[in-house]
């Protein structure tokens, strides 16, 4: 069965874009996973290829042509997703076959038949291999004696020993003729395709055991995802220039310096530096050697067999920097070193010097440097203070909050800021509950993460704008990132906005961590886990751009009372840190407590039902207003609690707003929609050049007071863009003349309770500085203040003055039982 | 169940008479409750102590609803009370007319009587 025709067989069976992807699997091998070692799959030699028949595989027997054709097709309706661009139909046909040979032998494990490159695939190969040459006790790891088995595998080989090769030219996506275990020109030609990715330059017709070895592993040879073409010269050079070093195997060459990368490269330079036992880490050993050598300088060169000044340069690559990659120190090279060494904080000398040395190639740098900053699960005393002053520590990291349901006791102290202070330090807030591993961080948890950060935070007092470093505690691989700590941060970013970003979004966590969250725009500021040099996340990722603090080390420093145990951190100035807390005499409000739920409603009534103010066929009752009130808590706490404003004056007028709700507000809503559905009408229809008939006008309406704290979306635009001109949210004014700014801005406050309730505070302060010059947030705003606010949300006519009047008993009922619960 | 002279029973006629205008009363909920905002509209514009539910357009709107409803009302009791009249048999008498527009309109305001009383005044729910 041709491609063509599986490709139809697929469409009739609703698998069409499978069908498309297993008849690309030739033609775009790059179509594989992004996780696969993707190669050019070449056209064998003298055989162009001009389409995906050109490629087809021999064919199969009938009965077995049909169970693989539903082997393909159960894997591309399993996989989900991008079906085409996860199934690979040499893959797949490699994983068939190897199982098929070695599904019965002992110490044999499967291969997955998905038609997916993946570790597993490559574990089954291994142990295949591993059994043709004789070892019974397999396992997934090509070692020592395999590697000395294996020998060099050639055109004479056991056919099985050059089938398992080809199916791994498959798996890497390189054309693996047809799994025949004849070793023709196709195969000749892959492998050589294979060793140039790798960095090879000789020709060889035979696949050393090293390179074997490489090519039953997940590694890339071409530069996938965003990966440097610079870096990947480095990694082809470091190929060839150490496959005959007992101690080096083939490295990946696909642009990215990972962590086998960032290995090889210390074990190059320990060699270099002739250094006792080498190993790949960079220990006491390594760093006492590379303070002998001393400092490279403008105008020294690489000669003969030495390669220190080009392993240097590889270490420049490695962190992103541009230098040319030829083993001369010029003058090039040394303004890129001192960008280098201006950006992570070291003394700008423009010279490979040892601390140069050390931040190019582990994640703490020089760990005898002594930084600016620390953090500290300690209380800040007076004479700890002191300590961390005299000792040049200028900003202090301390956290918001324990840890619920654990011993350890770290959160900052009634008066440890004003002792930091006092002190001349500064204080940079940690929010950090648990954050120990992937399954931590999801969007409800970022979403309850924010809103308690919030409480926290504004309880002792930092101002609004503050940066709260959020921990991402574990070895985040790329997928947690993914799957877990990028949702995670988009959901404190979503209720930072939602609450008007009272404080900034910081990260604390590996290299990779915060590069990414910061890359999406989800980060303000880095705090880096250096000190994990262990960390996948750290290891051959460059400092990331946003970096405020650096944790290298932790040290015990002072004596007596003063003693303390810090992490050392390098500080960047990004985040100075805060110098004072806003004045937490007043006690900010807290969350509702419902036993007090009835005791105010009994108020509410009580004040309410004699009074002067139409109340009857409204759609709601005090009560259900109330409720609706009360099921915003924490939103409305959280707001009070950001711009540090009583609670009762945000939920005065969305409670009044929602009881005062009539049938033809209703009306006016439904009259909005319809105005704004003519207006997208009319402009489709004008965009397609007026095609066809033009839409039914609609009686012009495009504002109503909506949703469940009836706000105008004219208001609206009007206070967002008072309070972002004064700074006190971010973003840039809206233009209410655009209707279609007007239509999304209503339809936020008509659909979205919070975005609507959220707005109530800008309201009230554009209005309060607007009617009687009230300026600032405060918990302090005496009763002429509030009602003037609350008045504001009418208008300026002189129904404003009655309704002020009205609303501030009101106001009076939520602050009374609030004071209660705050107490 | 008729009469021998051809009406039915006066009970039921009585109680078909009752579960009508019961009905229509209910429905005089609504502009009758229309009319208390209308009324804090007025005040609103002419003493300015209060403030009102909507605005112009609001008040023109509801105004229109009060005076269609009622006229629907209006006319739909007239029409279902001379029907319960006719089939009573009652006579064509004036005090026998105004006796029966007296119970009609008590009846029909037993509903909203009901509404202001012993509820919470907002819309109610069959709505």
């Amino acid at each position: 069965m041709t491609n063509i025709d599986r490709r139809k067989l697929l469409q009739i069976l609703g698998v069409g874009a499978a069908a498309a992807g297993a008849g690309a699997t030739v033609a775009s091998p790059a179509s594989a996973a992004p996780a696969d070692p993707a190669g050019p799959r070449k056209v064998p030699p003298g055989k162009p290829l001009a389409d995906s028949a050109a490629v087809t595989p021999k064919p199969a027997p009938p009965l077995a042509r049909m169970q693989g054709d539903m082997r393909l097709l159960e894997a591309n309706i399993r996989s989900t997703g991008l079906l085409a661009a996860s199934v690979d139909e040499w893959v797949l046909r490699a994983q068939q076959w190897v199982n098929a040979t070695y599904g019965n032998r002992a110490g044999y494990v499967p291969a997955p038949e998905d038609g997916r490159t993946g570790w597993p695939t490559m574990f089954a190969l291994t142990r295949a291999l591993q059994l043709e040459l004789g070892i019974t006790a397999t396992s997934d790891s090509f070692g020592p004696t395999t590697l000395s088995r294996v020998g060099a595998t050639t055109n004479g080989s056991p056919t099985n020993i050059i089938k398992i090769m080809q199916c791994g030219l498959y798996c890497k996506g390189y054309y693996g003729e047809d799994i025949s275990g004849t070793w023709g020109e196709v195969t000749t030609e892959s492998i050589h395709q294979l060793r140039r990715n790798m960095g090879f330059t000789d020709v060889n017709y035979h696949l050393s055991p090293k390179e074997f070895k490489a090519l039953l592993t997940m590694d890339a040879y071409v530069v996938v995802e965003n990966g440097s073409p610079a870096v990947r010269s480095v990694q082809q050079w470091m190929n060839r220039s150490f496959i005959d070093q007992s101690w080096f195997y083939i490295v990946p060459a696909d642009g990215h310096p990972s962590r086998d990368v960032a290995k090889a490269l210390i074990w190059a330079l320990q060699i270099e530096l002739n250094v006792a036992g080498a190993n790949g880490n960079f220990g006491p050993g390594t760093r006492s050697a590379l303070r002998a050598r001393g400092a490279i300088s403008v105008g020294q060169h690489d000669s003969g067999s030495s390669n220190f000044i080009r392993l240097f340069q590889a270490g420049m690559i490695f962190n992103r920097y541009p230098v040319s990659f030829d083993g001369v120190f010029s003058q090039s090279v040394s303004d890129q070193a001192r960008l280098f060494q201006q950006f992570v904080a070291l003394p700008v000398t423009g010279k490979g010097d040892f601390q140069t040395w050390c931040s190019l190639l582990v994640s703490t740098g020089d760990t005898d440097r002594r930084g600016n900053a620390v953090d500290c699960v300690t209380t800040i005393t007076a004479a700890r203070a002191q300590t961390l002053y005299d000792l040049g520590y200028r900003v202090i990291g301390r956290y918001l909050t324990n840890v619920p349901n654990t011993s350890l006791d770290k959160n900052i102290k009634p008066g440890e800021l004003q002792t930091m202070f006092n002190a001349g330090l500064r204080c940079f807030p940690i929010y950090q509950t648990w954050g120990g591993e992937a399954s931590y961080f999801s969007p409800q948890q970022g979403h309850l993460d924010a809103s308690l950060c919030v409480q926290a935070a504004s309880g002792y007092g930092f101002e609004r704008g503050t940066i709260i470093y959020h921990a991402v505690d574990f070895d985040a691989l790329n997928t947690d990132i993914t799957d877990y700590v990028i949702p995670h941060f988009r959901a404190i970013q979503n209720t930072m906005e939602l609450l008007g970003h009272p404080y900034r979004i910081g990260v604390y966590g590996a290299r990779n961590v915060c590069s990414r969250l910061a890359a999406l725009g989800l980060t303000t500021s880095s705090f880096v886990a250096d000190l994990s040099t262990g960390f996948s996340g750290n290891l051959g990722f460059p400092l990331p751009y946003d970096w405020a603090f650096d944790q290298i080390t932790t040290i015990t420093v002072g004596s007596g009372a003063g003693q303390i145990e810090i992490d050392n951190n390098i500080y960047s100035g990004r985040d100075p840190g805060q110098s004072r807390v806003r004045d937490t005499s007043a006690k900010p409000d807290v969350r509702f407590d419902m036993s007090y739920r009835s005791a105010l409603l009994t108020a509410l009534r009580n004040y309410l039902n004699p009074l002067d103010t139409p109340k009857v066929g409204l759609i709601h009752s005090i009560e259900e207003a109330l409720d609706k009130v009360l099921a915003h808590d924490e939103l409305i706490t959280n707001l009070s609690r950001g711009y540090n404003v009583r609670k009762a004056l945000l939920q005065t007028n969305p409670f009044w707003e929602y009881w005062k709700q009539t049938l033809e507000e209703s009306v006016a809503d439904a009259a909005v929609r319809l105005w704004y559905v003519y207006r997208q009408q009319l402009e489709a229809w004008e965009n397609s050049g007026h095609l066809g008939t033009p839409p039914t006008p609609m009686p012009e309406r495009p504002d109503s007071s909506t949703g469940v704290s009836q706000i105008f979306a004219a208001s609206a635009i009007r206070a967002r863009n008072w309070a972002k001109g004064r700074g006190l949210v971010p973003g840039a004014a809206q233009d209410a003349s655009d209707w279609h700014v007007m239509w999304d801005t209503w339809r936020s406050l008509n659909e979205n309770d919070n975005y609507n309730i959220s707005t109530v505070p800008l309201i009230l302060f554009e209005g309060g500085h607007r009617r009687a010059g009230i300026s600032g947030q405060r918990l302090t705003y005496t009763d002429q203040e509030i009602e003037q606010m609350l008045a504001s949300y009418q208008g300026d006519g002189s129904n404003s003055v009655v309704y002020g009047r009205e609303t501030m008993g009101v106001y009076r009922c939520f602050e009374a039982t609030n004071a209660l619960i705050r107490n | 169940m008729t009469t021998v002279a051809g009406h039915p029973s006066r009970l039921r006629v009585a109680l078909t008479w009752l579960a009508g205008n019961a009905l229509i009363g209910y429905f005089w909920i609504f502009p009758l409750g229309a009319v208390g905002g209308l009324v804090f509209y007025l005040r609103a514009r002419i003493w300015n102590d209060v403030v009102p539910l909507y605005g112009r357009d609001g008040a023109i709107g509801v105004a229109i609803l009060i005076a269609l409803a009622a006229t629907v009302l209006v006319g739909c009791s007239v029409l279902f009370n001379r029907r319960q009249a006719r089939r009573a048999g009652f006579p064509a008498r004036r005090e026998t007319r105004l006796v029966g527009a007296l119970a009609t309109i008590v009846v029909q305001l037993l509903p909203f009587a009901g509404f202001l009383l012993f509820t919470d005044r907002t819309v109610p729910p069959f709505f």
